[in-house]
């Protein structure tokens, strides 16, 4: 592991770099320490065409899908420039709360990708679930599959590409296990919407000031 | 009362000098050696001239022609018998039917043409000559050729027409260059000739089919199977090779539907005509800004490839038309169909193989194992693993 600063290697349990003192507090000064809600396709920059979000929706609903642990969020903004895509995306999967159609879903399961048209940069971070089961390289594999269509401006491909690949790299190494579906609900079925991640709109609104949100749950 | 009794004398004498006096008149015609004709004497009709149709030259003569009343008429007087003569041009001195009918009289008062015009004797059929026995023109033909006016469409140096048919299509190809975009030149050859392959057209009838965009016909006579056709490179360039082969294909069939030499130039000439100003509307016209036409020499020829010659001309381009029944060809579209079926094959099995691995994968979920990682840099969620790069 190196650091995302520098690219100096960090050890285990290293609260920071022992170069550049690059950690998650010292992006406290550009983002604050507040957590931000994140949809997975969070498009900042305007660069998406409707019909790219739409097709990107459904090609990441097949990945989660497929992978019902993992998630992939994409962040297309303006970045400063003091800051590579990398850090960002560290502080995002650490500070994000991504609303996934699962919202059981863990930040360590997760992929995030920050583009930064303007910039012409791109960059990735993934969580402490994948990085212990993917190889060091992933990263690197997962950004060469978006460049070709990030070079064209054509960033509905890039995500495409992004989930084609995190979807390649990541069945070789998963439990393929058919998905039962049965109208009647099984022994350990849960009793109303919101254990299916469906919170009533009403019931949200009274709850709101008394139960933690989402992000905090996850925590 | 002696002439009242002489009276029954003279009129017995009379009664019995009648038959006495026919009786000798008949010995006497027995001994005048008048001719006796007989069926079998008359020229016998060949079978070819029997099954004519009468030519128009008997509507001149309503007397010898076999009228709707005249099926009494005799097998002697029938008039393909009569005619025989006439249209044989035998003498007729033996004629039964006498000499007012032969073809010498008729032609005191018939011009000459018209007498011409009679179906002539049925020709032997045409040998075709065969391609060892085919030899080039000579240079006195070629002469003969390039002195000839630009005006003169038809170039027969040698006189291998009839002056009827020569007159019909001069006049025919005067009309033809007049009414059509391109002029059409006719070289006349022999039936065992052909042009040599140094031949050059452009500088034949004077120079007339250079200094213009003209269609050039090399006929050689009795073969229009080895007619060649040289076409103007606008024209040649904006048909296709199917349109070009069609056009060659069609003026050989009307040609090859008569017998006769001279029927078969004019048949071919009709159809070119018409196939020529069909090839016009391919061709795209002519604007005052574009180069004129005329400056353009080039003529190519277009062959079929069974009539192609070993070797063209060097001034003319050949292009090769396929026949219908070329093998190659045959064998190409039945590769070319049976790749295309099996890639057709193997998209759909893609197509179905996709879907079915897609429908399969809904139906599958990917469990990843849950490992723990200490955390890094104060990240709870992520130590920092990742990279970043420029894509422009």
């Amino acid at each position: 592991m190196k650091c995302p600063h520098c690219s100096t290697t960090i050890e285990a349990r290293q609260p920071a770099c022992h170069k550049c003192g690059f950690s998650l507090a010292a992006m406290q000064p550009f983002f604050g320490d507040q957590w931000v809600r994140l949809e997975r396709l969070t498009d900042a920059a305007h660069c998406l065409r409707l019909a790219d979000r739409h097709k990107a929706e459904m090609t990441l609903d097949d990945l989660e899908r497929a992978f019902p642990q993992v998630f992939v969020a994409f962040y297309f903004g303006s970045l400063p420039p003091v800051l590579n895509p990398q850090e960002v995306a560290f502080w995002l999967i650490n500070n994000g709360a991504f609303s996934t159609p699962q919202i059981s879903k863990r930040n360590e399961y997760g992929v995030v990708c920050v583009v930064d048209p303007a910039a012409g940069t791109v960059g990735t971070a993934i969580g402490y679930a994948l990085e212990s089961l993917l190889a060091e390289t992933a990263p690197t594999m997962i950004l060469q599959a978006m460049v070709p269509a990030l070079s064209h401006a054509e960033y509905g491909g890039a995500i495409e590409a992004a989930a084609t690949s995190v979807s390649d790299l990541l069945r070789p190494l998963a439990i393929a296990r058919p998905i039962t579906q049965s109208l009647s609900p099984g022994p350990h079925a849960g009793s109303s919407a919101a254990d299916y991640g469906l919170h009533p709109l009403r019931s949200g609104h009274r709850q709101t000031d008394s139960t933690p949100s989402p992000s905090r749950q996850r925590r | 009362m002696a002439s009242t009794r002489q009276n029954p004398i003279l009129l017995a004498l009379l009664i019995l000098a009648v038959p006495m006096g026919a009786l000798a008149q008949l010995s006497e015609e027995e001994i005048l050696p008048l001719p006796q004709w007989q069926p079998g004497d008359a020229p016998m009709a060949s079978p070819e001239i029997s099954d004519m149709q009468p030519p128009p030259l008997l509507g001149l003569l309503p007397s010898l022609t076999p009228g709707p009343n005249d099926s009494a008429l005799s097998p002697t007087t029938r008039p393909d018998t009569i005619l025989t003569p006439l249209l044989t041009q035998d003498t007729g001195e033996n004629s039964p039917a006498g000499v007012g009918y032969r073809s010498a009289n008729l032609s005191t008062f018939l011009p000459e043409s018209l007498l011409n015009s009679g179906r002539p004797p049925a020709a032997p059929p045409h040998t075709p000559t065969s391609a060892s026995m085919l030899k080039d023109v000579d240079a006195e033909f070629l002469r003969l050729c390039s002195v000839s006016p630009a005006s003169e469409l038809l170039i027969d140096p040698l006189g291998l027409i009839t002056e009827v048919l020569q007159g019909d299509l001069e006049r025919f190809l005067n009309f033809h260059s007049q009414e059509a975009r391109f002029p059409l030149y006719i070289v006349v050859l022999k039936s065992d000739e052909k042009l040599p392959a140094d031949a050059d057209l452009s500088v034949m009838a004077s120079g007339g089919i250079a200094k213009k965009p003209t269609a050039v016909l090399a006929y050689p006579i009795a073969e229009p199977w080895r007619a060649r056709l040289f076409l103007p490179k606008l024209a040649h360039d904006s048909a296709s090779d199917a349109f070009l082969k069609e056009l060659l294909e069609a003026c050989v069939t009307e040609a090859m539907s008569s017998p006769e030499t001279d029927e078969q130039l004019h048949r071919f000439c009709v159809e070119l005509s018409t196939r020529l100003f069909w090839l016009e509307k391919l061709c795209p016209i002519a604007t005052t800004t574009e180069k004129p036409l005329a400056t353009d020499p080039h003529l190519q020829e277009v062959v079929s490839e069974a009539s192609a010659p070993a070797s063209a001309p060097a001034s003319l381009v050949t292009v090769t038309v396929p026949p219908t029944g070329d093998p190659v060809l045959r064998w190409v579209v039945f590769v070319l169909c049976l790749l295309a079926a099996i890639g057709t094959a193997i998209w759909h099995w893609m197509r179905s193989w996709k879907r079915s691995k897609a429908r399969r994968q809904l139906k599958t979920a990917w469990i990843l194992p849950e490992r723990d990682l200490p955390q890094r840099l104060g990240g709870a969620f992520s130590g920092g693993a990742g990279a970043w790069t420029r894509f422009r």
